[in-house]
């Protein structure tokens, strides 16, 4: 760790408390966790433990019940949608896009928050634009029509939207997710180097354990709605962490430096956390 | 309840043996199993369904004992300073410290309540929903007297015929919720259900004794 993350956290959620339009239970309770400059942040847990909502209460698309989101220290409530949009990019799991749209459109939509409503793309807009769709691989793809796109392309052009918003902190829920082997690794060798050059902060939900103790710098465990632990990757993935949060009996081994698990069964018993 | 008669408003002691052998496999269990809680803590909850004459329902749940009454804010305010010094950190932080805690909590049973269990519900849960139209229950304790691996002892069926109090606040919810926020974090829309003792049957699987 950099001492560039020790500073106060750049997005951070105090004490809050979620729960989803016409829900009737929390589905994260009392959570705070906070994002620090330059930092790599994963969210990992199993299905259900609340971490693509915290993702979304973080991006500032779900008001939290009680408790607060702070971007500098100031209310992300008080901000308005542009600015805040200016400072943070939010890629959901699932995001809908117009049809007939193409990617290289779709991808100018993430410099909507810094273009006056009815202004032209300026030079800076296509050139960011140009930058991501080359980051993610998909410059000869720009004027086919997202639709007409694969899975893991289409993919690939959200997140190259994400990256010509060309903000300093990305809010990504699973960007691996639809991509085969080679894209994902790709996608992540991408993020580590937007993280490393331009210093950009990253909070993504992955599911993938092995992928999150790559690319972060700490890791964030939700289990049942709160959170379990946040430490550095290998102070979090460990065999209690696996058996307490995943149910699974497992092993941690290290191969040319890179964290490896091994899952040996379903671990009996857990203890009731 | 269930076919033994008893004073409608009563409140009795609960049997020393009870009280001895919950500390006891508390303490087992803080200091063998991590906290993992023993299925002598998971009675069986025995309401009566609302609505319909004869019948009842029962719903496994979880109990706890109760501090006794004049240590009561002093153990809640013990559970929250635990919760809240390390609440930044993470459940499995809070878990572990309340771990370390309870494993001297749980010695002696004159620090305990004698006339009570708790436990802790969700308020729209079907066996709140049946207490609060009748406060009537008993709580059925399967494997009683049994104090983990190689207790030779034969078990035995505990009967605790109870009058449910539901708290939503006041000190014995916060003590309850507290506790609870160790293990579970902090919940809301729950109810502590507080089961005063009326009387106790030790059923011997098929006896029925009636005890002190």
């Amino acid at each position: 760790m950099t001492p560039q993350h020790e500073a106060e956290p750049l997005l951070e959620a105090r004490r809050i408390h979620l729960r989803h339009r016409r829900g009737e239970r929390d589905v994260v309770r009392d959570l705070s966790i906070g994002v620090r400059r330059g930092e790599v942040l994963a969210l990992v847990g199993p299905n259900g433990s609340g971490k693509s909502t915290t993702l979304a209460a973080l991006g500032g698309a779900l008001e939290p019940r009680s408790g607060e989101v702070l971007l500098d220290g100031a209310p992300v409530s008080a901000l308005g949608r542009r600015a805040f949009a200016q400072r943070v990019a939010r890629l959901p799991q699932a995001p809908a896009c117009p049809e007939g749209l193409t990617v290289a459109e779709l991808v100018l939509c993430g410099r909507h928050p810094h273009r006056g409503s009815l202004q032209t793309p300026r030079s800076e807009d296509r050139q960011a634009v140009a930058a991501a769709l080359r980051g993610v691989g998909l410059a000869e793809l720009r004027h086919r029509r997202v639709e007409t796109l694969s899975g893991g392309e289409r993919r690939r052009a959200w997140i190259a939207m994400v990256l010509a918003q060309r903000a300093e902190l990305l809010l990504l829920d699973e960007p691996t997710a639809a991509l085969d082997l080679r894209q994902q690794h790709e996608v992540l060798d991408l993020l580590a180097e937007v993280n490393h050059r331009q210093g950009t902060s990253i909070v993504l939900v992955l599911h993938d354990l092995e992928h999150a103790a790559r690319i972060a710098h700490r890791v964030a465990v939700l289990h049942r709605g709160r959170l379990y632990q946040v430490d550095s990757p290998r102070a979090c993935i460990v065999p209690d962490m696996l058996r307490d949060v995943f149910g699974v009996a497992a092993r941690i081994e290290t191969d040319a430096g890179r964290l490896c698990i091994r899952v040996d069964g379903p671990a009996d018993p857990t203890r009731r956390l | 309840m269930f076919g033994v008669r008893r004073r409608a408003n009563g409140v009795e002691p609960l049997p020393e043996e009870f009280l001895e052998w919950q500390v006891a496999l508390r303490r087992w269990t803080m200091l063998e199993r991590d906290g993992t809680p023993h299925v002598g803590v998971a009675p069986v909850l025995l309401v009566r369904r609302p609505g319909v004459g004869p019948g009842a329902t029962g719903h496994s749940i979880v109990c706890g004992l109760l501090p006794a009454e004049d240590v009561l804010d002093r153990k809640t305010e013990e559970f929250r300073a635990i919760y809240e010094a390390e609440r930044a950190a993470g459940a499995r932080a809070i878990y572990d410290r309340g771990i370390a805690y309870l494993r001297d909590y749980y010695s002696e049973t004159s620090a305990f309540d004698p006339t009570s269990v708790t436990t802790l519900l969700p308020q729209d849960s079907p066996a709140v929903v049946a207490l609060r139209v009748d406060w009537r229950c008993a709580l059925i304790f399967h494997v009683f007297n049994d104090r983990g691996p190689g207790d030779g002892e034969s078990y035995r069926c505990l009967q605790l015929n109870c009058r449910a109090e539901l708290l939503q606040s006041g000190p014995v919810y916060d003590n309850v919720w507290w506790h609870n926020a160790l293990f579970h974090g902090a919940v809301e829309d729950h109810v502590v259900v507080r089961f005063r003792c009326q009387s106790a049957y030790d059923t011997l699987f098929g006896g029925l004794t009636a005890m002190a």
